[in-house]
């Protein structure tokens, strides 16, 4: 005890020696308290062995020919499963589709999420929670029953879109087998279920911005418009950046929606609608790895370039807007 | 921060503002009403157009054969009747496939997925922020890095995995394959427990407890909603997983709801039989339960992580 004084220091490092952990060999090593690679250990061990190992895996899988069915005949063949990509007619098709895709989901869901935000915002706090669950919803819901209500909906014979469309006289077209229309309705689908997410993180941001900037804006006479166009829009751009970059990717892909957006009750129809016409690039890569070549190598080959796109856009999607800011 | 609604500025005294607009008809602000009219009507619009499809899954659920064929389809069914969920559930479901068990797979894997999830996490996260071990931050770093990859990236490497561990075709292995997602969580998890104050952490070790002890008595009940949050984020992904649970489990009795909804082929029984019965409406019957569960339990935790949420859960 006498030693406590002894060695000097002020109350709270007396106090802190008092404590039978820090005087121990424990507190003396280097490397701290080991207990906290125990803490951690579970979580670590479980993401490396099903998604670290796999990541790593996947990466030697693109260089090597794998079919899934002949495993005895696996060897590296370099760069042949990536420049396989730069002749396959049927990726470029993926990829068109799947340009086609993001290029209006993407934007229709950020303006859709951007007026229901500010909408929701002005309004009086118990509609407003209304509205938040109801916009939430086609979120959490799971992907196959989103994509099968759709697939449902669309149907010419039971559903109700074209009974409506041809009661105004309209061309009521059937929509998941017409190699036009599959896209559109496929787009609608996807829209409804994404733009909830945008909406909730826009109105974290609305909710964040202080009510004297826009008193200041007020004072100085602008209109509503004004304030949303000069002030709200600016001040939200760090949430249109999220959403940016955490929805691009899984729009790009949209493996698990174009995989349920099928004609209902024909489960043994390889899903892309009539002709190819809605495989997008990630239903691309899983017919080629799971159905008829299962060709784990080329398919590997194409999600690492996915991979090796997805971090080169988030980035240049944040850079951009770095400099749009300043 | 508000309380969700913007007020507007306030009037202060002396100061100059621009000058009032002319009110028609004398009593109604006819600006502010069209305002607040063009408000309601968009989100009600938006609001049907969300609804609509999950309204008529429900609605197609409780129409027979008869209804279907009908000229007009209707929006809500003339003799409702639940015979499409009976028959899910009975003798419609033919031998390949059996309703109640792939219900009753889907509670286990996402009970057990999402169990494991939010416990592993925790505890990374209070090593992550409370714990100083070397090398603590190059590993968070590293781990937080892997958010980049675009989801099912490595699908194909982790089938092969599975099917060399002996884990393919099975529960167990899908739950620890679905309870390995936990970079978003363990983040969550790091920033709520940084939130907590450190004096509580000094304390508890003055008074002799250990980092073990601290972490069980004290930690998590400080942390629970961002817990919850961390549950429900998780309980809504595993619960609608569709494609690593279809790639993995080769027969339908080990399939879980979500992929039920897509792969079951329920053969359409004739009229005579079964008026009350069709195909369409089995389809819709399976899609509303499957998409039940995810909207009672968000209902319900509602307060909870809109909490979460406000604590800074999510903190950017």
């Amino acid at each position: 005890m006498d030693g406590n004084y002894r060695r000097g220091g002020g109350p709270q490092r007396r106090a802190h020696r008092a404590m039978p952990q820090s005087t121990g060999l424990r507190h003396r090593k280097w490397w701290g308290d080991p207990v906290g690679y125990l803490f951690i250990a579970p979580a670590v061990l479980i993401y490396l062995l099903f998604n670290g190992y796999p990541i790593v895996r996947t990466i030697l899988m693109s260089f090597q020919h794998y079919v899934w069915t002949d495993p005895r005949h696996v060897y590296f063949n370099g760069l042949f499963n990536y420049s396989q990509m730069l002749t396959d007619s049927a990726f470029h098709d993926a990829l068109i589709v799947s340009l086609k895709v993001l290029g209006i989901t993407l934007p229709v869901r950020l303006i859709l999420a951007m007026i229901c935000a500010v909408f929701i915002s002005r309004v009086t706090m118990r509609l407003a929670a209304a509205y938040r669950v109801i916009v939430w919803l086609p979120y959490i819901l799971p992907v196959a029953v989103t994509m099968r209500t759709w697939s449902l909906l669309y149907n010419p014979m039971f559903g109700y879109p074209n009974y409506v469309l041809s009661n105004l006289g309209l061309n009521a077209p059937d929509w998941l087998n017409d190699p036009v229309a599959v896209l559109p309705a496929f787009d609608v689908a996807l829209v409804w279920e994404g733009f909830g997410f945008a909406t909730l993180i826009f109105l974290i941001g609305i909710y964040n911005i202080s009510p004297e900037l826009l008193e200041a804006a007020a004072v100085d006479g602008a209109g509503a418009w004004r304030q949303f166009w000069s002030m709200t829009l600016p001040l939200l751009r760090p949430m249109i950046l999220l959403v940016l970059v955490v929805s691009l990717m899984p729009l790009l892909q949209s493996t698990s929606e174009a995989l349920n957006f099928v004609t209902p009750g024909n489960s043994t129809v390889v899903s892309g609608g009539p002709g190819d016409a809605s495989t997008t690039l990630g239903l691309y890569v899983y017919n080629t790895a799971f159905r008829s070549p299962m060709n784990l190598g080329y398919a590997s080959a194409m999600n690492m370039t996915l991979l090796v796109v997805g971090i080169v856009v988030s980035l240049a999607v944040f850079k951009t807007m770095r400099a749009l800011e300043s | 921060m508000t309380n969700g609604y913007h007020a507007g500025p306030r009037r202060r005294p002396g100061a100059r503002y621009a000058p009032a607009r002319k009110r028609a008809f004398g009593l109604v602000n006819w600006r502010s009403l069209c305002g607040t009219l063009l408000k309601h009507a968009t989100l009600v619009v938006i609001s049907i157009f969300t609804i609509f499809p999950l309204w008529w899954s429900l609605v197609s659920s409780l129409k027979g054969m008869k209804e279907l064929y009908a000229a007009a389809p209707t929006l809500w069914p003339q003799s409702p009747s639940l015979a499409n969920y009976k028959a899910m559930f009975g003798e419609a479901s033919s031998q390949t496939f059996s309703l109640g068990q792939q219900a009753l797979n889907s509670v286990m894997v996402t009970g057990g997925a999402v169990t494991l999830t939010t416990l592993v996490a925790t505890m990374a996260g209070y090593g992550f922020a409370r714990i100083p071990f070397r090398g603590r931050d190059v590993i968070f770093v590293i781990f937080l890095l892997s958010m980049f990859v675009p989801p099912l990236g490595a699908m194909m490497a982790q089938y092969e995995l599975m099917d060399k561990l002996h884990l393919r075709n099975s529960l167990p292995g899908l739950i620890l394959l679905l309870a390995s997602g936990v970079t978003v969580p363990v983040f969550i998890m790091r920033q709520s427990f940084l939130a907590v104050p450190q004096e509580l952490d000094e304390a508890a070790r003055i008074d002799g407890a250990s980092r073990w002890g601290f972490f069980w008595r004290i930690g998590i009940p400080m942390v629970t909603s961002a817990m919850t949050v961390v549950a429900l984020i998780q309980f809504v992904y595993v619960w609608g997983e569709y494609v690593l649970t279809y790639i993995m489990e080769d027969s339908p009795n080990l399939y879980t709801l979500a992929v039920a909804v897509q792969q079951t082929f329920v053969p359409g029984l004739t009229e005579t039989d079964q008026p009350s019965f069709s195909a369409y409406g089995a389809y819709c019957a399976i899609a509303v339960l499957t998409a039940l569960p995810p909207i009672v339990v968000f209902i319900a935790l509602q307060k909870w992580f809109v909490r979460g949420l406000a604590e800074g859960a999510l903190k950017f």
